[in-house]
């Protein structure tokens, strides 16, 4: 196989939750050898894991065999919980107690061979386990350091920044919502997509500082904002506000940019269908298909004046069908179109099953899950096709200490009984 | 001294219309890449949408445009004329990577697909962004922003339970699409000057949303209930966990368990913390649900969004109110005091504000320069890049490749 893009550079990863995994399996899977290191005890770094990983989640959901007052992520169907199975994926395990200054020897001897260290912690973590760029370019003048916040420095440092808190303050909110009959009231979207955005922008900033270090030699420390990663989607909103002193505001399903689009009733209990018209032939075509070439010669004006009359008609056609029915057969028009899927049926539609777009990845735990892969297809350094699961708590000490480190078994076992890299 | 930008030195050629790959460029440009953006004669599609000066249409303050292609400088150049071709194929020579979004056989119907294009330069990373990728028998469906949020699994979990699922307002599979592009294209030039291989990177908008749904998806593989695949709450799913409407405004909570209960009866009422039945707090989802909604509305109702934004925060709960445009602009203390936005000076419009990058580095600096007008660096390209003399450029333009 190619060599992949990232072979050769290490990482050693801190991170918790979605968006920081997220951003350090992106490294893997481009080739980098990814350390994600844990306490021995605790999970995550020292036990900040919390969100969506503690019993009560799997509890609140109906798993059986769940220990409600556990906290962690071991209750998750035994080992792992759900973000850590999807996101610490193609890493290796280490755990390690930075917290003890023999635990602190090692992590130096680690920064000393790696090129990159990322973390999604709060500063005040950071300084206690020793990953401060400030400590660690003294051990290595060459790493990168990669700090993912909410905020990022400044007033709101200290604020508490989950995906929905970002969204909410980030303009993105503000322009959400059913629009026409509702006003200004918005609503925020299913998922907390700032935390993948913030991954992603992590991504393109850490290949920036290795490109900066290719050219000068030199390390550096990038802190990347997700909240501004946010901010920067809605430029086009900000501009806008600039020149007319306008506030843009939630448009439901219609397109700002589109004369016509809706939202159907199919056949069957909360079952929808998307469409789109984007010109006179779209338009045409669909009025072909619901029965009313009468109203062929109207202007997108006058549609819209009898908004409510033209959906009544496409609904009538839409609901006595299956969403996918009613999709296939605007799709054969070149109407654009979608059934309003769940996960699973996105997962098997069939553009997005061409793709391989998702892996299934095989964990010794749980079964098979799918998993989304980093979405961009690389022609001469494609990903792996398998992807490996994660792995036990310091699944990997041997490979960190005896192969990388050099360790002994003797030294390892003593590190082992004092409780630095071993419960 | 001044510290060079992080990407100083990088060359791009913009080849993209409308969203998805100018705002690929966009960052790179953002970063100190030296971008080049490419439009026909009649000028970049997203120079007729938007919204313009005073409303009135004008390719020239289109927001949508100035937005996407800050920072690069633009030229007009015809690619499906031979000279126009000739003169693209010169500057893919000199350059590291080409972004595009046409659609995916167009490039190659011109003799400028990515083997043509490698053939003048073996390290060119072409980064094309389409609607269902590169290849497969969907490649050319017809498709637009909403219908793909909506097979994207995205539209079934947005709006309220008993309304039609809502898609974004923002076109967030396009903005989604183009950051992605903006990894890639830096990890393939990363590879190139390592290895001296170019590639082709393939992104797709169906992917773009598809991707980041995957928490539930695996939630699913564990035995996820089916209706919670299709649970909307909008608004709110319960006490704490959604949106409050507040005396200016609406804001946004999600609170973990009964601990972040108690500390919001700090400031709003002790009756939230002696009152045992609220105990068994759990993300929205509480016994005696009404009666604690009951004692939340009024509250929030009679308070402004960002005292309870700052109130909140201040007993370490993870709240925000919902920021309109103007709230961004005018009264973000996160914003003004990072200079996250910038006051850029555009010949058309006056002043306007960009966004600076998300990514700081210590050490790399940045600079933001205003979006170009149509055809703005033409001559200043065409003889900094490739040479051409005064009488040339004459002649390209009277031909109308330029």
């Amino acid at each position: 196989m190619a060599k992949r893009i990232l072979e050769g550079i290490r990482v050693l990863d801190f991170t918790v939750v979605w968006s920081g995994p997220y951003a350090a399996r992106m490294l893997a899977e481009m080739g980098a050898d990814v350390i994600f290191i844990e306490h021995p005890k605790l999970r995550g770094i020292l036990g900040v894991y919390r969100v969506g990983t503690c019993g009560k989640m799997a509890s609140a959901l109906g798993m059986e065999g769940v220990d409600p007052d556990a906290v962690g992520d071991a209750p998750w169907r035994g080992v792992r919980d759900s973000y850590t199975s999807a996101f610490h994926l193609n890493k290796k395990f280490a755990s390690l107690d930075t917290t003890k200054p023999e635990g602190r020897k090692l992590l130096e001897e680690l920064v000393k061979q790696s090129d990159v260290v990322i973390e999604n912690l709060t500063p005040d973590v950071v300084h206690k386990i020793g990953i401060g760029y400030d400590q660690l370019k003294d051990i290595n003048p060459r790493i990168i350091k990669c700090a993912m916040r909410g905020f990022g420095e400044g007033p709101w440092n200290g604020y508490s920044a989950f995906g929905t808190t970002m969204e909410f303050v980030s303009g993105i909110t503000s322009m959400n919502g059913y629009g026409r009959s509702d006003g200004d009231q918005p609503m925020r979207t299913g998922v907390y997509m700032v935390d993948p955005l913030g991954a992603m922008q992590a991504v393109g900033a850490i290949m920036g500082a290795l490109l900066y270090r290719q050219r000068t030699d030199k390390g550096t420390r990038v802190e990347v904002s997700q909240y501004e990663a946010a901010v920067n989607f809605v430029n086009d909103a900000i501009i806008e506000y600039n020149m007319n002193h306008t506030i843009r505001k939630p448009c439901g399903n219609d397109d700002w940019y589109l004369p016509f689009q809706g939202c159907y009733p199919c056949q069957g209990e909360d079952q929808w269908v998307l469409i789109s018209v984007r010109n006179k032939k779209d338009w045409g075509a669909l009025c072909g298909l619901i029965g009313r070439d009468e109203w062929l010669a109207n202007s997108f004006d006058e549609i819209k004046t009898n908004r409510q009359e033209v959906d009544v008609a496409i609904s009538s056609w839409t609901k006595v069908q299956t969403k996918q029915e009613a999709a296939r057969q605007l799709q054969s028009m070149n109407i654009p179109a979608g059934p309003v899927n769940t996960t699973p049926e996105t997962i098997y539609y069939p553009p997005i099953r061409y793709r391989e777009l998702y892996k299934w990845v095989i964990h010794p735990y749980g079964g098979i899950a799918p998993v989304a892969s980093m979405p961009a297809k690389f022609s001469k350094t494609p990903f792996p096709n398998d992807y490996e699961p994660t792995h036990a708590v310091g699944g990997d000490n041997d490979y960190v200490y005896r192969t990388l480190l050099g360790l002994s078994p003797t030294d390892i076992k003593e590190l082992e009984e004092k409780q630095i890299i071993k419960a | 001294m001044k510290e060079d930008s992080v990407l100083q030195g990088i060359r791009i050629l913009d080849l993209g219309s409308d969203i998805s790959a100018p705002y690929t460029a966009r960052l790179l440009a953002d970063n100190g890449a030296e971008v080049i953006k490419i439009e026909p004669l009649e000028g970049d599609i997203s120079r007729q949408r938007g919204a313009f000066l005073n409303h009135k249409s004008d390719p020239e303050t289109s927001s949508l445009f100035i937005a996407l292609n800050t920072s690069k400088k633009g030229i007009t150049l015809d690619i499906t004329n031979a000279k126009g071709r000739e003169l693209l194929l010169k500057m893919v020579e000199i350059c590291d990577a080409v972004i595009e979004n046409n659609n995916p056989d167009y490039l190659a119907s011109l003799n400028l697909g990515y083997d043509t294009l490698s053939k003048r330069n073996a390290r060119l990373v072409l980064t094309s962004i389409t609607n269902f990728g590169q290849e497969g028998p969907y490649r050319n469906w017809d498709t637009s922003e909403g219908a793909i949020q909506a097979f994207s699994g995205l539209m079934t979990i947005s709006g309220e339970p008993d309304r039609s699922p809502l898609k974004t307002g923002l076109p967030l599979a396009q903005y989604t699409a183009g950051l992605t592009g903006f990894a890639s294209t830096l990890a393939a030039v990363y590879h190139a000057q390592l290895t001296g291989e170019g590639q082709h990177v393939d992104i797709a908008l169906c992917d773009a949303i598809a991707a980041n749904i995957d928490q539930l998806s695996l939630a699913w593989s564990f035995d996820y209930p089916d209706k919670e695949m299709r649970s909307r709450y909008g608004l709110r799913r319960g006490p704490l966990e959604g949106l409050y409407q507040c005396r200016d405004g609406f804001v946004g909570c999600t609170t973990t368990d009964f601990s972040e209960v108690k500390r919001l009866a700090t400031i709003v009422s002790p009756d939230l913390d002696h009152l045992e039945k609220f105990g068994n707090f759990f993300y929205g989802s509480v016994d005696n649900e009404d009666e604690m909604e009951a004692i939340l509305i009024p509250w929030f109702l009679e308070h402004d969004k960002r005292p309870i934004m700052e109130m909140t925060q201040d007993v370490g709960l993870a709240y925000s109110y919902v920021a309109n445009i103007k709230d961004l602009v005018e009264a973000n203390p996160q914003l003004s005091t990072r200079n996250s936005l910038i006051e850029l000076e555009h010949p058309r419009i006056g002043n306007y504000l960009a966004c600076a990058p998300s990514n700081r580095y210590t050490g790399p600096t940045f600079k933001l320069k205003p979006a170009p007008l149509l055809s703005q660096h033409t001559e200043e390209i065409l003889t900094s890049w490739l040479g051409l003399s005064k009488n040339e450029i004459a002649n390209l333009k009277t031909e109308g490749v330029i």
